[in-house]
């Protein structure tokens, strides 16, 4: 007896290990594009210097309020790699702050609007022609059914201009997006013979939907996931530029072009470090979402 | 008949699929020849290689599949050295072929018509046919095809026609461009069996009366057993044996064979056995000697292992690659 | 015919599908999938159901695997009634019963989970008190009795051959201990050197654990394999139902003939068996408009007048052989 049961932990060693053997691989598959590497590189070092922003920016005091009319409307040079701005202040300091503004509020949406949109999804998908897709899927029409832009900007217009109202008008444009994704496919999967033998065994609704469904749903969500964060960048940007979002003196990206815009053409420096910022998470995202799909394609 | 030369004839092919890390080593060292109206069956179970040398003669393999050796020739155009232009005539005007899954070879889109008179049309270049011409012909195919009614159905479109209907317009298809050989690969499966039997009949009769030479390739050994002349069994893109059909399939010689005859479920009373040890072949790095020696009851010799056999010659017109045979070890 | 085993008792019906209809509303018109079909599957043997697709088969089973519910008529497990209880209104034990093998492996098994948690699922659901380590040793045992082997415990599907995959589905359907097996085209989609491991399997496990099979199939060197009895089906009705020697030996309906006729056979011993003379002809029409009288006529080559205007009933001609043709419908 003892002697099986040794032979069983050793079974479920060797299951772990083939775990890794496939992380393994699927690492093999992301590394064999060199723009998804490409994408990781520059994700993983946006993420950090974000994260320690105070410690890599040249002028941490700089990102809020701060003036320096001795430094105003600096071109860039060595101290300044990307000029200062009208109040003296940094804007390479800024753009690296603006960064870790992005990533929260990218944090913030995605992890709401994933789970609550795949949950929602997966039910509706799974109940397909029953009440809970009639349910879930109208009131999702009815957010699709409104322009996006023209939803987040009358939310933030309702509520006070602010960097939390922003986040709030885009989770509630996006959700029903993944909902429908995560529906179109559940309802398709949800007859395959696997699902069904599953019904067959006894297993519960629920588990058949996390258990069995969820798990070849998720490459493809998460793709688009990765994929959407630029987008909520773009609209959490053109929120603040349209003064709904974040206020000055906030380090955030869009309010910084709206702020800047004015300058243009005369201190034209101005405005490249916040567009460059945003131009360049967003190819981050993309590529990472690319490798993404790479990796689950392969499969 | 006789005098002629093959109408088609590999020589000792190679191909390669090429992945990111891998090579796989698909085909290897595969000949095969077929003459003017003879049908040839090559029977193999589904990665043995029978789908890509039907592609290597087509010259359609997907980009990553590499010919790394032999010769191709029909007739005396060599198909891997020739023009471009030459090749796609062959394809239009010699050579029709009827795909693995008849139903998604074709355009849901467009109508029977539209579809046939674009290969009717490519068949007949420089033949000058104006368009009732062609649609004159494909009514012929149609015909030919046992089509009831065929002016509705060259109209229709195919969701519009039974899954019997379609295979036949298929078929049609195919005949169009072959006025000499006509590659089958799989043309039954999924079908049933009273419908197979139709389809087979079908194909038989028309390409005796069209004087047509075939490749049947299928895992169904009834279905080539019943229509074919002679045989190439493939296993692991090898040739394990090459016989007359009555002969092979009466007195097999190739262990792999005499397996698959022995282990399919028969009508007739006999025991069911374990089947063949199930060891799937990796191209990547295909095992030493015989490729078969893995499975073979008789493979744990060393020269198994370690060379791989010949074609030998047993009597006129049967090869087999098995050192069960081979007097030259 | 394989010998029936000791399991096997003629008198003990476990299964009895009465009347039983299932119809399908389309666009076009009622599908009449299913139409007026009775008959009982006895402990211990195997039933074939078999004919062209189009024939209803399939939905019978899937009435009685409860994929679909009865439009009408009855289908009693254990005199439990059965027909018109959705698979998820069904309890666990009869869940735990009636199990099925599906046609193609490659999608009845969970893409994203390895043969472990495939079968470990079915374990830890009909059999919630074991603790991990009883559930492993369970599974290794289940692995082994089916001819897999630890090797194969974490792959995925996709790293097996289409044999094996099958013999994961057949494990995992043996996990719950069942006594009744629908296998859906066990075979259709192997190669054939896989086939008669499947087979062979199921031959053992039956004769092992004294299960009960109903097995689809149009596939007729499988059914002689491993069937007991037969029912011929053609446009939602049994035209024939016989213990599978006299549907070998001596088909009586026209349809059967045509079937028998058209399989290939790979020996000369095989060819003199099959039926000469009913060549196969025409298509199964439309189950929306099937054809008055009897629904085979249009194909049949010993077509009568009669044919057109009369349904023809099953009926027993020789002990256990029931046949619904009019060429055999005499009034003694």
């Amino acid at each position: 007896m003892s002697n099986t049961s040794k032979d069983l932990i050793f079974v479920l060693k060797k299951e772990k290990e083939m775990k890794r053997e496939r992380l393994k691989r699927a690492w093999f598959r992301f590394k064999r594009s060199k723009l998804a590497l490409t994408g990781l590189i520059l994700f993983s070092a946006l993420l950090v210097m974000a994260v320690f922003a105070e410690s890599v920016t040249p002028y941490p005091k700089h990102a809020e309020t701060y003036v320096n009319f001795k430094m105003r409307f600096h071109p860039p040079d060595l101290n300044h790699l990307l000029g200062t701005d009208h109040l003296g202040r940094d804007i390479l300091t800024r753009v690296i702050f603006g960064f870790r503004l992005a990533f929260i509020m990218i944090g913030i949406v995605i992890s709401i609007v994933l789970p609550v949109g795949t949950v929602l999804g997966l039910v509706a998908g799974y109940y397909k022609g029953r009440w809970p897709d009639y349910a879930v899927m109208r009131f999702a029409d009815v957010f699709v059914s409104i322009p996006p832009l023209i939803l987040a900007l009358s939310i933030c217009a309702i509520l006070e201009p602010n960097i939390v109202n922003a986040m709030i008008a885009v989770t509630l444009m996006w959700w029903p997006w993944y909902t429908r994704m995560v529906y179109s496919m559940t309802s398709a999967i949800r007859d395959e013979p696997y699902v069904w033998a599953a019904r067959a065994l006894g297993v519960r609704d629920v588990s058949i939907m996390f258990k069995e469904i969820l798990p070849n749903i998720l490459g493809p969500v998460l793709t688009k996931a990765t994929l959407d964060a630029a987008w909520v960048i773009l609209i959490g940007s053109a929120i603040s530029f349209l003064g709904l979002g974040a206020q000055p003196p906030t380090p955030d990206l869009g309010t910084m072009v709206s702020e800047y815009m004015v300058y243009f053409p005369r201190y034209w420096w101005m405005i490249i470090g916040p567009t460059l910022g945003i131009a360049v998470l967003i190819m981050a995202f993309n590529l990472l979402g690319d490798g993404l799909r790479e990796v689950f394609a392969g499969e | 008949m006789q005098g002629a030369g093959p109408l088609l004839s590999v020589k000792n092919l190679y191909v390669k699929y090429k992945s990111y890390w891998y090579t796989y080593h698909v085909l290897d060292d595969v000949s095969i020849n077929v003459k003017l109206g003879e049908k040839v069956g090559l029977i193999g179970e589904s990665g043995a290689g029978k789908t890509t040398l039907l592609k290597s003669i087509l010259r359609v393999l997907p980009t990553q599949g590499k010919i790394t050796g032999g010769e191709i020739f029909y007739k005396d155009v060599d198909l891997l050295r020739c023009s471009k232009q030459r090749l796609l005539e062959i394809r239009r005007k010699n050579v029709g072929m009827i795909f693995q899954d008849p139903l998604a070879a074709l355009n849901p889109v467009f109508t029977v018509k539209d579809q046939m008179l674009e290969v009717l049309r490519y068949a007949n270049e420089r033949a000058d046919m104006n368009k009732s011409d062609l649609i004159n012909m494909a009514l012929d195919l149609l015909r030919d095809t046992l089509i009831p009614d065929p002016e509705r159905v060259l109209n229709s479109y195919p969701f519009q026609l039974s899954g019997g209907m379609r295979q036949r317009i298929v078929i049609a298809m195919a005949l169009a461009s072959a006025r000499e050989l006509l590659l089958a690969d799989e043309p039954t499966t999924n079908i049933d069996v009273t419908i197979q039997a139709q389809i087979l009949k079908l194909i038989g009769d028309l390409v005796e009366k069209k004087g047509l030479s075939m490749i049947l390739v299928s895992h169904a050994l009834g279905l080539v057993r019943k229509m074919t002349d002679r045989v190439y069994v493939m296993y692991g893109g090898n040739i394990a044996e090459e016989a007359p059909t009555s002969k092979l399939f009466n007195e097999p010689l190739h262990p792999y064979m005499q397996l698959l005859l022995k282990t399919a479920p028969k009508l007739v009373e006999s025991p069911l056995t374990e089947g063949i040890k199930s060891i799937p072949i990796d191209y990547r790095n295909p095992p030493t000697g015989c490729v078969f020696h893995p499975r073979c009851p008789y493979g744990d010799q060393e020269v198994c292992r370690k060379v791989k056999p010949p074609p030998i010659e047993v009597e006129k017109g049967r090869f087999v690659r098995c050192h069960l045979y081979g007097s030259g070890s | 015919m394989h010998e029936p085993h000791e399991a096997m008792l003629y008198d003990q019906v476990l299964l009895k599908v009465e009347h039983l209809k299932r119809y399908f509303n389309t666009p076009k018109g009622t599908v009449k999938a299913v139409d007026d079909v009775s008959f009982n599957v006895i402990k211990g043997e195997t039933l074939a159901l078999v004919g062209e697709s189009g024939s209803g088969k399939t939905t019978t089973a899937n009435v009685i695997l409860g994929r679909y519910t009865a439009t009408d008529g009855s289908v009693f497990y254990k005199d439990v009634e059965i027909g018109s209880m959705p698979l998820t209104k069904r309890p666990l034990w009869l869940r735990r019963e009636i199990q099925v093998v599906f046609q193609d492996p490659a999608t009845s098994l969970n893409p994203k989970k390895t043969v472990k948690d495939i079968i470990e699922t079915a374990i830890r659901i009909h059999y919630p008190k074991l603790n991990k380590y009883e559930r492993m040793e369970r599974l290794l045992e289940l692995l082994d009795y089916i001819g897999l082997t630890e090797d194969h415990l974490f792959k995925l599907p996709r790293e097996l051959g289409g044999g094996e995959k099958q013999l994961v589905a057949l494990a995992r359907a043996l996990a719950t201990n069942p006594t009744h097996l629908i296998l859906d085209e066990p075979t259709s989609s192997l190669d054939v050197s896989a086939q008669s491991r499947i087979l062979s399997t199921l031959l053992k496990i039956q004769k092992d654990r004294g299960l009960t099979y109903i097995l689809i199939t149009h596939d007729l060197a499988v059914v002689k394999n491993i069937s007991h009895r037969i029912n011929v089906m053609y446009l939602g009705k049994i035209v024939e139902t016989a213990p599978v020697d006299d549907i070998f030996g001596e088909p009586l309906h026209p349809y059967t003939q045509m079937l028998l006729s058209s399989i290939p056979t790979i020996s000369e011993e095989e060819s003199k068996m099959l039926p000469k003379g009913v060549e196969s002809r025409g298509e199964i029409p439309s189950a929306i408009d099937p054809p008055s009288g009897c629904r085979f006529r249009t194909r049949c080559p010993f077509v009568m007048d009669v044919c057109s205007k009369e349904e023809p009933p099953l009926k027993e001609v020789v002990t256990r052989h029931f046949v619904a043709c009019h060429l055999h419908n005499k009034n003694v």
